[in-house]
């Protein structure tokens, strides 16, 4: 009996890093008897939502004649070579509201297609958490919108960037294709504070039985320690980013410079540094609008897991939105002489075989 | 100081400028060669001294130190405010007070390379202020002064003191000066220090907002510090 697994989200759960480590553990999973598929372009299987969806980078070109029916063959032409394996797939644009929301009820007779049994797999997270994520995703790769209009549209719409923050009309896309119990639905933050963080919870949905083959693989949760960090990540800090948005409009924010104005930030924030997109207000509103609509998500879900719990609140911030003052705008520019100075000091560039890890460290080194 | 000469005696001539005009250029000159103390508690203490890096605000001490080797017919007192506004400026000022039968036209002009032109006096605060523990450099100041320009136009004066500390100034000050006027006005009739910053400011230290923070950040990341 094949099982077919997807986990479909949402956003800025964690996704891109699980991806990642189950795709560099592809060939352990088949051994276990799990198919984690190659379908090409990333980690990840958001191609085969391009058949509802126009997908960003993925034109029709992309695909070639047979268009975005492409990925669904090679999926296919996949698991016939293991027929006994169960499949586990990810992609969060199947949780997309925008651009075009995908046909559930399509989309779950094709999974049906592929195995005997289809278990879907939701992680959601709460709103003033999500909020900020998906503002971090927008400026990862373009100028980011302005913070305000951008949540007064969320708190309106009830969706940012594409994506449900009312996990209510999410879940009601969802029973369009499955039925509830054929739904699990996680939490991001509990998922990733339990033991053996997201990876183990996952493939304890989609592999149970196979748990003790697998749990070993997966490390911890975070990056690979070998990348450079990603301020734009869950572990960035949205105020640094939207310093480096600000500085460097109408380009891009620069991630080295958003590491830069962070580290500076965290030298000047006595009791530790966590800031918030948000300002206090607008966090009382999203709280306002959203812990009723996830109140009343968390009964409907019960109904089916008895154990679920609306996502918590996030931890206060130390530094909101509206602490951007002209005091700290004053110390991000007094940073960014020091650093330069640094820099100068330092004189050369770094030497090319130098990793810029071990370049950063010394100048926080030297900038004490 | 300068005196004039004389067939009987010399003269002195004291130029006085009032206390804010005087303190935001002895605080430039300061910051401009050892990184200055931090500025509040500065102004706090130049406040309840009536000193700054050693030099009198309190011109009454001065005149009264002045008496201590002039009788009073021999002092004269100018005030730099009215004298830079007078014809011919300073310079015809003091040719007027010397008796000397030359105008400012008469004299070769100062090149501009030699002129001791100040910057902008918030643009030397706010790069002493970014260049905290060390030094500023003219690259710096420079770098400030093009992000006041961005900000708030060409050729709008600034000043590193907010709209408080002035009248802080002008509360402790004007009693002073008025006093100073009082006792020089048998010799000196109509003696008066000028106004409080002399023409005054465009741009405060209070009008330094986040925008002019982002706009320093940006010509930061273009250029050296």
């Amino acid at each position: 009996m094949r099982r077919v697994v997807l986990h479909l989200g949402v956003h800025r759960t964690g996704m891109r890093g699980l991806q990642d480590r189950l795709f560099a553990q592809r060939a352990a999973l088949a051994r276990a008897g799990v198919l984690y598929p190659d379908l090409g372009q990333n980690h990840a299987h958001h191609a085969l939502a391009a058949a509802w969806m126009t997908l960003p980078g993925l034109s029709e070109e992309h695909f070639g004649p047979e268009g975005a029916e492409a990925p669904w063959r090679r999926l296919r032409a996949e698991l016939a070579a293991a027929p006994q394996a169960d499949v586990f797939l990810s992609a969060e644009a199947f949780s997309r509201a925008g651009p075009q929301p995908v046909d559930m009820p399509a989309l779950a007779a094709r999974l049906r297609a592929l195995g005997d049994a289809v278990q879907v797999v939701l992680t959601v997270r709460a709103q003033a958490s999500l909020l900020p994520a998906l503002w971090l995703e927008l400026a990862r790769h373009q100028v980011p919108p302005a913070p305000g209009p951008f949540i007064a549209r969320a708190l309106r719409d009830h969706v940012a960037a594409g994506v449900w923050l009312d996990f209510n009309r999410l879940y009601d896309h969802l029973l369009q294709g499955f039925a509830p119990d054929e739904i699990t639905v996680l939490d991001h933050d509990t998922l990733h504070a339990a033991p053996g963080g997201a990876w183990a919870a996952l493939l304890q949905i989609a592999a149970p039985e196979r748990m003790a083959e697998l749990a070993g693989l997966g490390g911890g949760d975070g990056p690979p320690s070998d990348t450079d960090p990603d301020p734009t990540g869950d572990a960035g800090h949205p105020l640094a980013v939207l310093a480096a948005a600000r500085i460097c409009a109408p380009a891009p924010p620069r991630a080295e410079l958003a590491l830069r104005i962070a580290a500076g930030l965290g030298r000047a924030t006595p009791g530790g540094f966590a800031s918030q997109l948000l300002t206090r207000a607008e966090d009382r509103a999203l709280d306002a609008v959203f812990a009723p609509l996830n109140a009343a998500f968390q009964a409907r879900v019960r109904q089916v897991q008895p154990g679920f719990t609306s996502p918590p609140l996030p931890d206060p911030a130390a530094l909101w939105r509206e602490d951007m003052t002209a005091d700290l705008w004053a110390s991000i520019a007094a940073d960014l002489v020091r650093r330069a100075r640094a820099v100068e000091r330092l004189t050369d560039p770094p030497p090319p075989n130098l990793p810029k890890r071990i370049w950063r460290r010394i100048l926080d080194i030297c900038l004490g | 100081m300068g005196f004039r000469p004389s067939a009987k005696a010399s003269t002195p001539l004291h130029v006085l400028r009032n206390q804010a005009s005087f303190l935001q250029s002895v605080y430039q000159q300061i910051a401009s060669s050892r990184p200055p103390a931090d500025w509040p508690a500065y102004f706090d203490r130049v406040i309840e001294i009536r000193m700054a890096d050693g030099l009198t605000l309190d011109y009454n001490r001065f005149y009264s130190h002045l008496l201590t080797g002039f009788s009073r017919p021999q002092i004269r007192l100018i005030s730099y405010d009215h004298a830079t506004r007078a014809e011919g400026g300073i310079i015809g000022t003091w040719l007027r007070e010397l008796d000397l039968p030359l105008s400012p036209a008469d004299l070769v002009p100062v090149r501009d390379e030699d002129a001791n032109i100040s910057a902008e006096p918030l643009a030397t605060f706010t790069a002493a202020s970014l260049s905290q523990p060390g030094l500023l450099t003219g690259t710096l100041v420079g770098l400030m002064q093009e992000a006041l320009r961005q900000s708030f136009g060409p050729d709008r004066r600034s000043t590193l003191f907010t709209r408080d500390e002035v009248a802080r100034l002008e509360e402790v000050f004007a009693p002073m000066n008025a006093a100073l006027s009082a006792r020089v006005a048998l010799y000196q009739p109509g003696f008066a220090m000028g106004p409080m910053l002399g023409s005054g400011a465009a741009v405060w230290r209070e009008d330094l907002t986040e925008e002019f923070w982002i706009t320093t950040c940006r010509l930061l990341e273009r250029g050296a510090a």
